[in-house]
């Protein structure tokens, strides 16, 4: 699954971060294979996501999340 | 002396720039990279024996360059050598994010350089609670590590004598970015192409394509992981974070701030309480500058010799400088606001819940902010453009920004309206004038919307625009930090805008003050011509012949031809190019131009009620030009400050343009067919 289409408040393992423009940023971020994901909340129509992944929140745009697989 | 070079480095927004500032002081120049308008900063300061000189190059997150400022960085450090080889690299990490400087910093490391780590913003990272083991970091990375903190001067000594020191352990790199058997392939090209630097290798085979046989794909993923391990390895040795100081109010707080209705909501209400603090708490400090400068110009006008020069500092110089610091209260309460917003960590909450509305006219989350400064000042609200990362979003919002009513439109608009609607006028309990002025507010909010909507279709996306945004914990706002940025940014305003209203005002006072014959032969014609009248009545009429015939005058009687159908005549023409300097200079030309005298009772809103235009011979100021005139000062970019804080920003002569082309000719369609229509 996506994480563009995480329901909120669920924990996910994050299986993949597919080849895209920003991969090395979102790795920067901590968004690599293997790390927990929790989505907080989502702004509304189709806005950016509001992840906790580790000790830090960060908000990310649908787009982006769409490159990133859970299991 | 001996010589040592050293090159500043680190990720954008870590206070590289007051770093720079704090060590060489006014010993610096900028000067251009050859090809690309990127500032290249060279600074010198002196240490012991040592004379230093520093370059400060621009902020940058991945050695994969994403923009041409990342570009240009990458390629200086891939080519250090020659005649301008960098003895020793300060990496300069914020203290209050290190994670992700630490990342940028072991590429670094693992191209070869002598680095010092200069961990910034040490004194907020300790306020939040974030405490770091410097001598662990020391170890595992070879270098000396230096806490400082830039803004206060904190450990600046400490870098200066760690630049002097030979590095602890400069290891040589392990390849940790790569499995074993990538490693192998990687160490036979090495070898094969008498390389020094096996990272250097790396990049060449994955950004070069040198090595035609290896998945790039696959070897820069594979270096981002091992990498992202090894740096989360030395974060959690490295770095305590005192929990006491955290508390999940944050995430109690963000169920409402972020919610999908109250936190829009609840946004809106910060607007106006910013608005209306803008707008009523400054009335005062604007009313006590004013009282000021008058008595300031009636002091000495009257204490200084009679004579052009006293004019030239008491009707040039002193409006000039009043121009400038009338706008000060104003600035400051704005900047006290987003000073409260951005410690609080309110600001990225607004950020994630406007993107999305953002980026349907092609701008991001983070122009929000600007934008409401524009509402004060353009200048700043530029200024703050700085934290839009993505090139387009950034240029975007920059054009749009000076189509937001702003506080210099605001006298205009008011001698305009209260022309053009009675001020008993009620609907309900609210005045008609008020709610004309509020269209106009809205009226710029549409217009900002529509212009950047079409941008979004003109301007191509070099770079991909991303939008990652950490969303921090709530914070106490620290008193300090927070005067500091209002200082810091009323500081940049004064400068920015300030040199040119200043100098805009003494050129049209020149200009106005000066003229052909007739302007020379004012004083005799007047005392022959109209020997019946006061003394007064005659100064009153001959300063507005003066005007007439002065190098202003003339100008604006050149022009009039292009504005007679948006139907101006050749008075509201001075006052329109007088309006460069800054728009609420219109006001004051009025009263000059239609000779209003301080000792008659007419207010200037009566004496140009009453104004025929001489080339219709109806009243000057009907409804149809009053409504054309709003329409011109809505649209149209009279602003000198605006335009050179484009061109600082943009550093394109080509933008600078543009936006001032389209503002005009929207500017001059809209009032012509406005006018064209009522008239």
């Amino acid at each position: 699954m996506k994480l563009s289409d995480c329901k909120i408040k669920t924990v996910s393992k994050i299986l993949e971060v597919l080849e895209s423009d920003f991969d090395s940023k979102l790795m920067e971020y901590g968004i690599v294979p293997g790390a927990n994901i929790t989505v907080l909340n989502r702004a509304p129509f189709n806005g950016p996501i509001y992840i906790a992944i580790g000790s830090q929140k960060i908000a990310i745009r649908k787009e982006e999340a769409s490159y990133i697989m859970l299991s | 002396m001996s010589k040592l070079r050293v090159a500043l480095i680190g990720n954008p927004n870590v206070g590289k720039t007051t770093l720079f500032n704090r060590l060489c002081g006014v010993n610096q120049k900028t000067g251009n990279y050859p090809g690309v308008t990127v500032d290249k900063k060279i600074g010198k300061f002196k240490h012991l024996d040592f004379q230093i000189e520093v370059t400060d190059l621009p902020g940058f997150d991945s050695i994969y360059p994403k923009s041409l400022d990342e570009e240009l960085v990458v390629d200086y450090l891939k080519n250090n050598s020659g005649k301008n080889k960098v003895d020793k690299v300060v990496f300069v990490a914020d203290g209050t994010n290190i994670k992700k400087n630490l990342y940028l910093l072991s590429q670094i490391k693992d191209l070869g350089y002598d680095i010092v780590l200069a961990i910034n913003m040490i004194d907020v990272a300790k306020r939040k609670g974030i405490i770091i083991d410097t001598e662990y970091l020391s170890k595992e990375f070879g270098i000396h590590v230096v806490k400082i903190s830039a803004r206060k001067g904190e450990g600046v000594d400490e870098l200066k004598s760690a630049l002097l020191l030979k590095s602890p352990n400069a290891r040589a790199d392990d390849l940790k970015y790569l499995k074993p058997e990538n490693r192998k392939v990687l160490e036979q090209f090495v070898s094969s192409t008498n390389s020094t630097n096996s990272f250097k290798s790396f990049l060449r085979i994955t950004q070069e394509n040198a090595l035609p046989e290896v998945n790039i794909k696959k070897w820069k993923s594979e270096e981002a992981i091992l990498r992202y391990q090894y740096v989360r390895k030395v974060l959690d040795n490295a770095i305590t974070i005192d929990k006491s100081l955290a508390t999940d109010t944050t995430s109690k707080l963000d169920k409402i701030l972020m919610h999908k209705v109250w936190g829009y909501l609840i946004f809106l209400v910060v607007l106006l309480v910013i608005f209306q603090s803008v707008f009523s708490l400054s009335a005062y400090p604007m009313g006590w500058i004013e009282t000021g400068f008058s008595w300031i110009h009636d002091t000495l006008a009257s204490k200084l010799p009679p004579g052009s020069f006293t004019n030239f500092i008491t009707e040039g110089l002193i409006p000039g400088l009043e121009g400038v610091v009338i706008f000060i209260p104003q600035i400051a309460i704005l900047f006290f606001f987003f000073a409260l917003l951005d410690e609080s960590g309110y600001m990225n909450r607004i950020i994630f819940l406007m993107d999305r509305l953002m980026q349907k006219v092609g701008m991001s989350g983070k122009s929000v902010v600007p934008l409401i400064s524009s509402f004060a000042c353009a200048v700043p609200a530029i200024m703050a453009t700085r934290t839009i990362e993505n090139k387009r979003e950034r240029l975007i919002t920059i054009l749009v920004a000076p189509l937001l009513t702003c506080s210099a439109r605001l006298p205009v608009y008011t001698i305009l309206i209260g022309l053009l609607v009675p001020n008993d006028k009620l609907i309900g309990f609210v005045s008609l004038q008020a709610i004309v002025l509020l269209g106009m507010y809205l009226l710029g909010v549409i217009t900002s919307a529509l212009a950047a909507l079409v941008f979004k279709y003109i301007i191509k996306n070099k770079y991909r625009s991303f939008f990652i945004t950490e969303i921090p914990r709530y914070l106490l706002p620290n008193f300090k930090n927070m005067l500091f940025t209002i200082w810091e940014n009323t500081k940049a305003f004064v400068w920015n805008a300030g040199k040119i209203i200043v100098a805009a005002s003494i050129i049209l006072y020149v200009l106005g003050t000066n003229g052909g014959t007739k302007y020379n032969q004012a004083d005799e014609l007047f005392s022959a011509e109209y020997p019946s009248l006061s003394i007064s009545e005659i100064d009153t009429k001959k300063s507005a012949y003066k005007l007439e015939n002065s190098y202003l005058g003339m100008m604006g009687k050149s022009i009039e031809p292009a504005i007679i159908p948006l139907g101006y005549d050749w008075k509201v023409g001075i006052a329109l190019i007088s309006s460069i300097a800054a728009r609420e200079v219109f006001v004051g030309t009025m009263s000059i131009i239609y000779s209003i005298d301080s000792e008659e009772d007419l207010t200037i809103m009566q004496k140009l009620d009453k104004e025929i235009n001489a080339n219709t011979g109806k009243r000057t100021f009907n409804f149809a030009t009053c409504i054309s005139l709003l329409l011109f000062y809505a649209f149209a970019l009279q602003c000198m400050s605006t335009i050179a804080v484009t061109y600082k920003e943009t550093k394109s002569l080509k933008w600078t343009s543009i936006q001032f082309l389209y503002m005009t000719v929207l500017a001059y369609v809209v009032s012509l067919i406005a006018y064209q229509l009522l008239s």
